[in-house]
């Protein structure tokens, strides 16, 4: 299904049923006439968006054009594909259960917020709380994985508990704060008070990022179960090279003004 | 049937069904890996006595192994999933945990069943291992004197067949041992399979039973070359030395492969007499692979 935002609007739209879980298996007037949210008022899906049937699978769904006013696109979607060609609004991918999203431009806040499967690949820059939990929420992402071929906002991986985040460039400050498990993996700059308050989980940094004094230095070494993600990483196109395999890193334990059993892994240069 | 002058008696191998598992290890370089895999296939040639049969499959490219290192499949059979998974986690444990910069991954990809190994193995970091989820396989880390030791959770199984086999007679000692050298050379190109015993060879074949209530085996006495005149002997006159070929594979097909090819590799050194089986009447188990038929498609 290919859907073509008829129209700009400062007003947020609130649009949870583009799913593949909604939408697979559905004719292009069943679609149109799905309701969502613009501001506070229910209009029907084909009012906002052009509608037409492509040739891709029942399951894939592609969005051509700016959207970023469209919040909870693929929320808590379990299966098939949404591919968005243009920025996208927040809470992208939240609670998704399965499937994958690709994005060719930015993405607001919150996307894979709470996410438990499935893979989000984003082509541009992600806002704050990339995978996070929501407030009040014991727990953020708890599977699957994000990729971000550009930056990533703040508060990146907040409690997070399982998963996989990699960010090719620069995350924001308090990326991995209350981090609980999973692995936060960046290739740029790393923001301020990476990992404060992390009970769990691992932090990994091709630069040497500012480290808050409540982690210590632990060892040095080349830790095997990192060339494992590292080849997974690769295989989704991070910036990985032989020297990341071979080399050595900095692993630093903390947050110790916490549970203390987190990690914080820092890519040696010399 | 002959090959290269040597009779091939119309007989079959009678192999069993057996419980198997691809384990890949992998370190810095061969030499660790191979130390590794050398020591955990030890003491593993039959389940009679060892609880295990197990055996060094092939090398593995650092392209190819999870962790970008050098690695060594070992195949790893046990008569029941059970015993699989004590075994795995013995022989885990004691000889790949232990050596320097290993790690140890499932690299059986159609597996029927999953034994639970590095879920148990975990215990031994008291309370400090981690684990860590990549794609859907999830990973334990150990934390050792070393740095840590990396272990796959579970571990894939799948029916298999052991006990493929054949028997190379010759008219003294040293061709039946040269043919079964070349046998065991050939037959290590083929993938699926393991021949367990040392270099590949047996020379004490067991026949089933013995005079012994307590002996569930005893010496194949039929082709042992003194007992010619006090048993029923299944030796021609010309040959003094029969050696033994055991094959364990995860599937038939990759038996009757090695098997023929080891059996050509024999038959290419002069003084072999003969190439025969172990066929137990139908007592022993229910895979019975006709040596005549391996050659049939090529005849």
């Amino acid at each position: 299904m290919i859907l073509k935002p008829k129209f700009v609007t400062q007003l947020p739209i609130d649009a949870e049923i583009i799913t593949p879980d909604s939408i697979s298996g559905k004719i292009v007037k069943n679609v149109e006439n799905l309701e969502l949210l613009v501001g506070n008022r229910k209009k029907k899906l084909g009012d906002i968006f052009e509608v037409n049937k492509g040739t891709e699978g029942d399951d894939e769904i592609i969005i051509e054009g700016d959207v970023s006013k469209v919040k909870h696109i693929g929320a808590r979607m379990s299966f098939g594909k949404i591919s968005i060609s243009g920025d996208v609004g927040m809470h992208l991918g939240r609670e998704m259960n399965g499937g994958e999203i690709c994005i060719r431009g930015n993405v607001d806040d919150w996307a894979g917020a709470e996410m438990k499967k499935g893979i989000i690949k984003i082509y541009g820059n992600a806002g704050g709380f990339l995978g996070s939990a929501y407030r009040g929420s014991k727990y953020g992402m708890k599977g699957g994985t994000i990729i971000v071929h550009g930056n990533a906002g703040h508060e990146t991986g907040r409690l997070m508990r399982r998963g996989i985040i990699a960010v090719v460039n620069s995350l924001g400050n308090f990326s991995g704060v209350h981090m609980n498990g999973g692995a936060i993996f960046c290739f740029g700059d790393g923001g301020k008070r990476i990992g404060a308050g992390m009970d769990k989980g691992t932090i990994v940094m091709f630069n040497k990022p500012e480290i808050i004094p409540t982690f210590k230095l632990t060892s040095t070494y080349n830790p095997t179960f990192l060339r494992v993600f590292l080849k997974m990483l690769k295989e989704y196109g991070m910036p990985v090279d032989n020297k990341h395999f071979t080399g050595i890193y900095d692993r630093y334990s903390g947050d110790l003004a916490s549970l203390g059993n987190g990690e914080i892994y820092i890519w040696r240069t010399d | 049937m002959r090959i290269n002058g040597v009779e091939i008696e119309d007989t079959y191998a009678e192999a069993f069904d057996i419980i198997g598992a691809r384990v890949l290890i992998t370190a810095k370089n061969d030499k660790w890996a191979l130390h590794a895999a050398t020591s955990a296939t030890g003491l593993a040639t039959s389940i009679i006595g060892c609880g295990a049969e197990a055996g060094i499959e092939s090398l593995e490219g650092a392209d190819k192994t999870p962790d970008g290192r050098p690695g060594v499949n070992i195949l790893v059979f046990a008569m029941s999933h059970k015993g699989l998974e004590d075994q795995l986690i013995r022989r885990i444990s004691q000889c790949v945990l232990t050596c320097p910069t290993t790690a140890c991954f499932n690299n059986l990809e159609d597996g029927e069943n999953e034994v639970n190994v590095g879920g148990k193995l975990r215990y031994f970091g008291d309370g400090y291992q981690s684990s860590r989820r990549i794609y859907d396989r999830r990973f334990w880390r150990i934390p050792v004197m070393e740095g840590e030791f990396l272990v796959e959770e579970k571990f894939k199984t799948k029916t298999s067949v052991g006990g493929g086999n054949f028997l190379i007679l010759g008219k003294d000692e040293n061709s039946p041992l040269e043919a079964a050298e070349r046998a065991v050379d050939a037959l290590k190109r083929i993938k699926n399979v393991v021949a367990p015993f040392p270099g590949g060879v047996v020379r004490s074949g067991s026949k089933i039973g013995s005079k012994y209530e307590f002996l569930k085996a005893s010496t194949n006495t039929p082709y042992c070359p003194t007992l010619r005149t006090s048993v029923k002997t299944e030796l021609p006159e010309n040959v003094n030395s029969t050696l033994e070929i055991v094959i364990n594979g995860l599937d038939e097909e990759s038996i009757k492969s090695s098997m023929k090819a080891g059996i050509e590799g024999a038959c290419t050194v002069e003084g072999i007499v003969k190439i025969s089986a172990g066929n137990y009447g139908g007592k022993l188990g229910k895979h019975l692979i006709h040596i005549h038929n391996l050659f049939e498609a090529t005849k």
